[in-house]
């Protein structure tokens, strides 16, 4: 090699001499000092140009103001001047912002460099290193202008992705997912087996998604799974891993000697603080001969429910995938299983997917892809939340942990009876016992196949025509055995229910394509149409009363009492026209994009069915300008400015149709005989003037890359602006309605997010790369209903409505909203004088905030906002704001000889949390003889005066707040929290000889740590929906995770 | 032109119908109907859909938020009775603690305007042409006008001004319209009520199905709506071109002397026919019907019995066990209202026990309560009765103390099949007889319809026992309102009695004095009244410029840009 450059060398200089137009020589090379064939090597703004040897050695002739640029895929491409040199060698390196990978956007592809939109990838290594059940798990923190949050705990429930602020209020916020072409408004994050993931994207603006028009409101995450192997050796992969969970935290509730302890002060409380021990009948009186003394539960151990509920749970999963082919065809093969424990008992998760790919060459035009995709996937055990009274944390918490020692001790004489007097008995059962004997377990079956053609009719057009379709057929089955709530204590007795439901998207869609270079501009056109038929069947068997529980589900036609079958079917269709065109002129320097769109949908009548979406987008290359030739430290800079129109249109089937039904609610008797008539009603009321919600969304963003691609990044800034709200929207209830499907209001986003990539270190046994995203939303609500200046919300936490939540025009939607709590009211603030009233002796001195309601020592004191001296519900103001200031991730990956490490941080900065928990159960009550948080020893006692925590009973009244003071400001908190979120520590096992191409073992840790003020489970809770985020109530607790995991390719 | 070009145009031409022809055919395939309803142009055909239209009518004075539980919780807050229990404060408005966003002030609104547009509809839809004979037409359309008059003459009676919706609901500009005067809304009642008089069949036609509305309910709803013209709010001296008291008068005359309506001879049966679903079409006009249809899972039950019942508490399983969880408790008033030998209606609305089952009484037992006992309830619609009624010793410890009187049994520990009485002969006796008294004091045909309810009682005439009730008007009128307490007492009438009376302040006054004055109370033990201040939660917060009718509900005064919030809320 050495002689081979001498030559030229020498051949260079002779012709040097003689010509202006010199021959320039070198040698391409890698960072390892590799020869680099295939490299091409180009005379700026021109088309002349060569590429490296198989030993990477170039010539050309250049002049010397001529500059060379030196670029292949995967590299950071250089710029050289010529000037004198005759001799040029060069370096490249590797591409860490990945310029050159394929982006996968709506119907087609294009690399990285040339978009004009913003789409973000995530790096399948970083997705397939974590050890979760599905993919979903992962994502947090991992994508700029993505919240991907989870509402709870629950194993194997889908995580909420959220891009760039929700736009809907009532209605569906989740993106659209295309799985391989496919588009899927109800996607199942478990229906993939996370290791045949190739490629992950979330288009973001609306220059990206405008091209799903209606569908693409929300973003679109669009997957692409694993193909086989081209011409090459199977590959066999093998991955497992087993995994440790546990409750990463508890609650605080009573011990056994506090428990009793409140009895006690809630008996001297109901005797009007009068000390009453030996006075038959007294509250006092009753509670200890029931009770006997608290001291005598001081040492005792009681029962903790949580430790019962809560328990050390295994995760086991693993899959095998073999991928191979010839040169014209390949196919990949996978099977994958997870068999997850919830931490809490009685849940879990189990899933089984199995995926195979083809891959075919027809002719040198025809080429044919298909995939089929089959999981099982079964989710098991309680859910948290049954109904208003019932939810499975309370009924936890509830639940005394120690019984009485002489437990026939004033049942007959007036104390508190369960199931007599006692409140909310009826809703209690031992709650461990109750779940234990509560089958609950959602099977599914979806079964997703796809196909697609590409015809090459020549070297300018390409037709293709996707078609494939999804099924999930399933069933909730749920049954009560006799050891229950419901079995034993209700009317139902043992019952069971099988809530049934098939739904299936059927999507086609055909494009022709047309490609064509003139001079150093580039054509791209797309032309197309596309069909989405959906539909959707439910059905419910359920009996009740069985004379037994052993055969459980499986057998319901042993009950005495039938209960009546339920179907339900529906259906709605989507037609599409789309085209997009992509101009790039001047060799790429300016990039054009122009997508339109046309949709058709029969879930609005003919006169709105249409809705037409249409976007622009541009891009600068800026680094490839001539005036950047000097630049040396920008390898890239890009400028992009786009704008278009999204839409949404995800209501009820028939929402726009005036509908009569028949309903199980509204029968009626008539006769002799009192016979059944099924009732009809008025059941839909249409609003004549239904249509397509609009989004409209600007997006500027820069790219760039520096430093050899050492350090990269990119920044974007959006507004989104929703008009035509498809509003789930209150009516005047004289109408004889409370609320439809109307086209009201308007909701605007808007954001900065940012993420930049830089290699700290990188040398041959130690590189250290380093990731950080963050991004910023603000959500506002710019107009509602006619006339209507806010929504407020109402969780339905308990039998008593409240509105928790509030969206005001002119704020983000879903503001925490309740009263401003002061103090609490203390004796100086009364007059005492028992000869007026003597049940209710104090009386309130002028000057201090009354509460119609009455109030006394101990009771709650708010903020009078209107200073009309009477605190009520139009002292609520808004208390708490849920959206964090700013969220993020930030990504250190480490490698050192055959080790690696990741370690991901995830945070949230700056939202409430709205700690219902504590709200509803974290005061005492007067009359009940259950258990609750540990918040109420600290209640209001005339001996215990320096406290936020009511009083049980004063002034003769109960303290308990009523409707219209349930939420206040002690129940927001601040849920900021930065996360441990995954370590993973990987050692390559050094193979040579062995047979394995690799062999990886690797331990990792999920939420290892959360640091936060947040007292309650966790700072990331959501089960209140869009309209009430944040709420945490009755939540699956998060748990953390340890795992080991091996994984092997040959 | 070349061939090819030709071609070339032939091929366009054709890609270009062809593709106007996937665009219509598209259209045609987004063109979906509803799969499980109708729309609204096909409803109303036949009477299968008409039937089933007025099933779903009725539904909205059955369900929960009508009389099935909603209602009868905002009717306490009288001397009638008081919430028992002192935690719950569900439906506020039966304890004066209510707004404009309480359950109850917006559920029992929705509900009934509900109804209201159901019934609009059906007005608008329903087609004569459909019909053989014109009589059956006019039947089904004075039903509908009877139950859109039923509905608001109820929504009135809470709310007093609304707005009157004669029209289905037909787009977003429905939301706004403004509440009509009361004296409107009474001409509208009375307009639809008279359209039902006429044109409703009689309840003892053969053609009669139990259940649906009559023409003599119809006149006995005149009479109400003359009344309550007549009383708070309009104090109408005239109205529909009429004297209320002579119109009212006049109704009841028409039901009185129509021949087949006559009291029950047994107070007691009254209620047992409904509690064993029994119609008795000469006592009782119309009623709510329900049916425990839980072993055949049909919706069709109810909670009365359960609510309002018998107090009946068992720790432990509760299957069939004719269980009551038990809301309203008398007013200590019932203890001394009744006369010495009114007993039967005495014990049957107030019966001063309770029962429990529990561990030691594997059995159950039944415990004499006082008014302040907690478990004191009314007994009007009770699921089961005691073997040994609280006067009988008991004289077998094994033996069961407890019958149920529901029937079918096995009961539901929740639903049952009791219905609830909506006009009774009696009521329409007592309304002759208030009507006549205000037209031309205590005469003798008014003071004879006082004394066939008294006679059915078990007393004797009003002039034998108590000569000065009927010496003349004022003190008739007080014997009329104590009579509709002893006899129509937690049927729904008494807060509405009291507030078109102008009394409601004064009995509240009553309520109070008679829990913080009862005897029980007076060996006081320290505690006690603290403890049973709940009781009088009514009259604690009575505010009488708030709380003769309801506000309008919160999410009304939002969206109707037409209507204002009632001042004070």
């Amino acid at each position: 090699m050495i002689n081979k450059t001498y030559i030229f060398l020498i051949a260079v200089l002779i012709s040097a001499i003689g010509y202006s137009q010199s021959t320039i020589t070198g040698v391409v090379k890698d960072e390892s000092n590799i020869p680099l064939p295939g490299v091409s090597v180009i005379i700026k703004n021109t088309n002349t140009g060569v590429t490296t040897d198989f030993d990477g050695i170039f010539s050309i002739q250049a002049k010397p103001e001529n500059v060379l640029t030196i670029s292949m895929l995967g590299m950071v491409t250089k710029n050289i001047k010529v000037g004198s040199q005759k001799r040029i060698d060069v370096i490249l390196k590797t591409d860490v912002a990945q310029l050159d990978e394929v982006i996968v956007i709506g119907y087609g592809s294009v690399a990285k460099k040339d978009l004009t939109g913003s789409v973000a990838t995530v790096k399948l290594k970083e997705i397939e290193e974590v050890v979760v059940a599905n993919f979903d798990e992962a994502l947090a923190g991992r994508i700029a202008g993505v919240n991907v949050t989870s509402s709870e705990g629950t194993p194997g429930e889908a995580l909420k992705i959220v891009v760039r602020g929700g736009n809907s209020i009532t209605s569906s916020n989740n993106p659209l997912y295309v799985i391989n072409g496919l588009p899927l408004e109800d996607f199942d994050p478990s229906t993939i087996n996370t290791s045949d993931i190739e490629s992950f994207q979330v288009l973001k603006d609306a220059s990206a998604t405008a091209i799903y028009g209606s569908r693409g409101a929300n973003g679109v995450v669009v997957i692409t799974t694993k193909s086989g192997k081209s011409d090459t050796k199977s590959e066999v992969t093998v991955n497992f891993s087993t995994s440790l969970q546990e409750v990463s935290k508890t609650l605080d509730v009573l011990s056994p000697y506090q428990y009793v302890k409140n009895l006690e002060t809630q008996s001297i409380a109901r005797d009007n603080w009068q000390y009453l021990p030996n006075e038959t009948g007294s509250n006092l009186y009753n509670f200890m001969k029931r009770w006997v003394d608290p001291e005598l539960y001081r040492d005792m151990e009681g029962e903790d429910f949580q430790d019962m509920a809560f328990n050390l749970a295994t995760m086991s999963q693993g899959d095998i995938s073999i991928r191979g082919g010839n040169k014209d065809t390949n196919t990949a093969f996978s099977v994958g299983f997870v068999d997850q424990d919830g931490v809490l008992i009685t849940t879990g998760f189990k899933k089984f997917n199995t995926n195979f790919t083809i891959k075919h060459k027809l002719s040198d035009k025809l080429r044919l892809w298909g995939s089929m995709n089959y999981t099982k996937a079964n989710r098991l055990g309680a859910q948290m939340r049954n109904g208003k009274g019932n939810q499975f944390l309370k009924n936890l918490l509830f639940y005394r942990p120690v019984d009485p020692l002489n437990p026939s001790g004033g049942e007959q004489e007036g104390g508190l009876i369960p199931g007599v007097n006692d409140s909310e008995y009826q809703n209690l059962f031992n709650p461990v016992e109750d779940m234990k004997g509560t089958t609950r377990e959602n099977k599914s079956h979806n079964i997703r196949v796809n196909t697609s053609l590409t015809y090459k009719i020549n070297n300018d057009f390409t037709f293709k025509t996707t078609n494939g379709f999804n099924t999930t057929i399933g069933k909730q089955e749920l049954f009560y055995s006799l050891n229950t709530q419901q079995g034993s204590r209700s009317s139902n007795g043992i019952n069971g229910r099988i809530d049934g439901y098939e739904r299936s998207t059927f999507s086609s869609s055909n494009t022709l394509a047309f490609n064509k270079t003139l001079n150093r501009n580039f054509f791209n056109v797309l032309v197309g149409q596309e069909y989405v038929h959906n539909t959707n069947w439910s059905d419910r068997l359920a009996n009740k009363n069985l004379p037994t529980d052993a055969f459980g589900i499986n057998n319901l036609d042993i009950a005495t009492q039938p209960t009546m079958a339920m179907t339900n079917y529906s259906q709605n269709k989507l037609m599409s026209f789309f085209g997009r065109a992509n101009v790039h002129l001047n060799n790429k320097k300016y990039l054009l994009t122009a997508t339109f769109r046309a949709d058709g949908s029969s879930k609005f009548r003919p006169d709105n069915r249409w809705g037409y979406f249409p976007s622009f987008s541009g891009a600068w290359k800026i680094a490839d300008e001539g005036f950047m030739d000097n630049v040396d430290f920008v390898n890239s800079l890009k400028l992009r400015a786009g704008w278009g129109l999204t839409g949404n249109n995800r209501i009820g089937d028939y929402n726009s149709i005036n509908q009569f039904g028949i309903n199980i609610w509204n029968p009626y008797v008539f006769g002799q005989g009192e016979e059944y008539q099924p009732g009809a009603v008025q059941t839909t009321f249409a609003v004549p003037d239904l249509r397509w919600e609009k989004t409209g969304q600007t997006n500027l963003g820069i790219d760039f890359s520096l430093f050899d691609s050492r350090f990269s990044g990119t920044i974007d800034y959006y507004e989104k602006k929703t008009n035509d709200l498809l509003l789930w929207a209150d009516m005047a209830l004289s109408s004889g309605f409370g609320a439809v499907a109307q086209n009201v209001g308007s909701v605007s986003n808007k954001g900065f997010e940012a993420s930049f990539w830089g290699k700290v270190a990188d040398t041959k046994n130690f590189y250290w790369h380093s990731s950080i995203n963050i991004s910023t939303n603000k959500n506002k609500v710019l107009s509602l209903n006619d006339g209507q200046e806010f929504i407020k919300s109402d969780p339905g936490l308990d039998w008593n409505s409240e509105y928790y939540y509030i969206s005001e025009v002119g704020k983000p939607v879903g503001m925490m909203y309740g009263l401003v709590f002061d103090r609490l009211y203390q004796v100086e603030d009364f007059i005492y004088d028992p000869t007026v009233d003597s049940v209710h002796p104090y009386i309130l001195k002028d000057g201090v905030a009354a509460n119609p309601h009455g109030q006394g020592p101990g009771h709650a004191l708010y903020v009078d906002q209107n200073g009309d001296g009477i605190i009520d519900q139009d002292d609520r103001v808004v208390i708490g704001d849920p959206y964090p200031k700013h969220f993020g991730g930030f990504t250190n990956n480490f490698k050192y000889k055959d080790f690696d490490l990741s370690v991901l941080l995830q945070w949230s900065y700056g939202a409430d949390v709205f700690n219902a928990n504590e709200a509803l159960w974290g005061h005492p009550s007067h009359n009940s003889s259950f258990s609750k948080l540990a918040t109420i020893a600290d209640a209001w006692t005339p001996w215990n005066t320096d406290t936020d925590v009511i009083a049980h009973y004063s002034n003769g009244l109960a303290t308990w707040p009523r409707p219209g003071y349930k939420g206040d400001t002690r129940y927001i908190e601040d849920g900021s929290y930065l996360r441990l979120k995954t370590i993973t520590l990987g050692y390559n096992v050094p193979i040579k000889k062995t047979g394995f191409k690799s062999l990886r073992l690797a331990v990792s840790g999920q939420n290892l740590h959360t640091w936060t003020k947040y007292s309650g489970f966790d700072p990331e809770v959501n089960v209140g929906g869009t309209l009430m985020p944040n709420l945490d109530y009755s939540a699956y607790p998060k748990s953390r995770t340890f795992s080991f995991s091996v994984s092997a390719k040959f | 032109m070349t061939m090819k070009k030709i071609k070339t145009i032939y091929t366009k031409g054709l890609l270009i119908l062809g593709l106007l022809a996937i665009c219509t055919s598209c259209s045609d395939a987004l063109e979906l109907e509803p799969e499980t309803t109708w729309a609204a142009e096909e409803f109303y055909g036949n009477e299968t859909d008409i039937n089933a239209a007025l099933a779903g009518i009725h539904s909205h004075l059955s369900s929960y938020n009508g009389f099935g539980f909603t209602i009868q919780q905002m009717a306490m807050g009288t001397d009638e009775s008081y919430k028992l229990k002192s935690w719950n404060e569900r439906f506020p408005a039966g304890i004066m603690s209510h707004n404009p966003a309480s359950e109850g002030v917006t559920a029992l609104y929705q509900n009934f305007y509900g109804g209201i547009n159901n019934c609009n509809n059906f007005i608008k839809y329903i087609d004569p042409a459909n019909f053989e004979e014109e009589e059956d037409y006019n039947n089904f359309l004075g039903e509908a006008r009877f139950l859109r008059g039923f509905f608001y003459y109820h929504l009135t009676l809470w709310y007093n001004e609304i707005p009157l919706r004669l029209e289905p609901t037909k787009d977003q500009s429905s939301n706004h319209m403004a509440p009509s005067p009361v004296e409107v809304i009474y001409q509208q009642i009375i307009d639809d009520f008279t359209f039902a008089a006429e044109n409703c069949r009689s309840a003892f036609d053969a053609k009669y199905v139990p259940g649906h509305t009559n023409s003599m309910a119809a006149h006995a709803m005149l009479a109400k709506i003359y009344l309550k013209a007549a009383g708070y709010p309009l104090q109408a001296s005239e109205i529909n071109g009429k004297n209320p008291y002579q119109a009212a008068k006049d109704h009841c005359a028409i039901i009185m002397n129509d021949g087949n309506h006559s009291l029950n001879s047994s107070y007691k049966d009254v209620f047992l026919n409904y509690i064993q679903n029994r119609f008795d079409l000469s006592e009782t006009l119309f009623e709510v019907a329900y049916s425990n249809g839980t072993a055949l899972g049909l919706n069709i039950g109810g909670r009365i019995g359960s609510f309002n019942g018998l107090f009946y508490g068992i720790n432990g399983s509760r299957i069939n066990e004719p269980v009551s969880q038990p809301e309203i408790s008398p007013g200590p008033v019932h203890e001394y209202i009744y006369e010495e030998n009114d007993s039967l209606r005495s014990h049957w609305n107030n019966p001063r026990y309770g029962a429990n089952k529990n561990k030691w009484n594997p059995n159950g037992v039944v415990t004499p309560k006082n008014a302040l006992d907690w478990g004191y309830t009314i007994g009007k619609f009770r699921r089961w009765d005691a073997a040994y009624p609280w006067d009988i010793e008991k004289t077998n410890e094994q033996l069961n103390p407890i019958i149920t009187l529901e029937t079918p049994t096995p009961v539901n520990q929740n639903i049952t099949g009791i219905n609830f009485p909506l006009i009774r002969f009696s009521d329409v006796l007592l309304m002759f007889a208030e009507a006549a008294n205000e037209l031309d004091g205590p005469t003798a045909e008014a003071v004879a319809a006082v004394d066939l309810i008294r006679n059915r009682a078990g007393i004797e005439n009003l002039a034998i026992v108590k000569p000065d009730a009927v010496a003349g008007k004022d003190a008739f009128f007080s014997e009329i309102v104590d009579e509709r307490l002893r006899e129509l007492c937690f049927e729904g009438h008494r807060k509405h009695d009291l507030i078109r009376w102008g009394l409601l302040e004064e009995k509240l006054q009553e309520l109070y004095e008679s829990i913080y004055y009862y005897p029980a109370m007076g060996n006081t033990k320290a505690g006690n009244h603290a403890a049973n201040a709940y009781k009088y939660r009514a009259y604690t917060r009575f505010d009488p410029s708030k709380h003769l009718s309801l506000p309008y509900p919160e999410q009304e005064v939002l969206i109707n840009n037409l209507l204002d919030q009632k001042p004070g809320w």
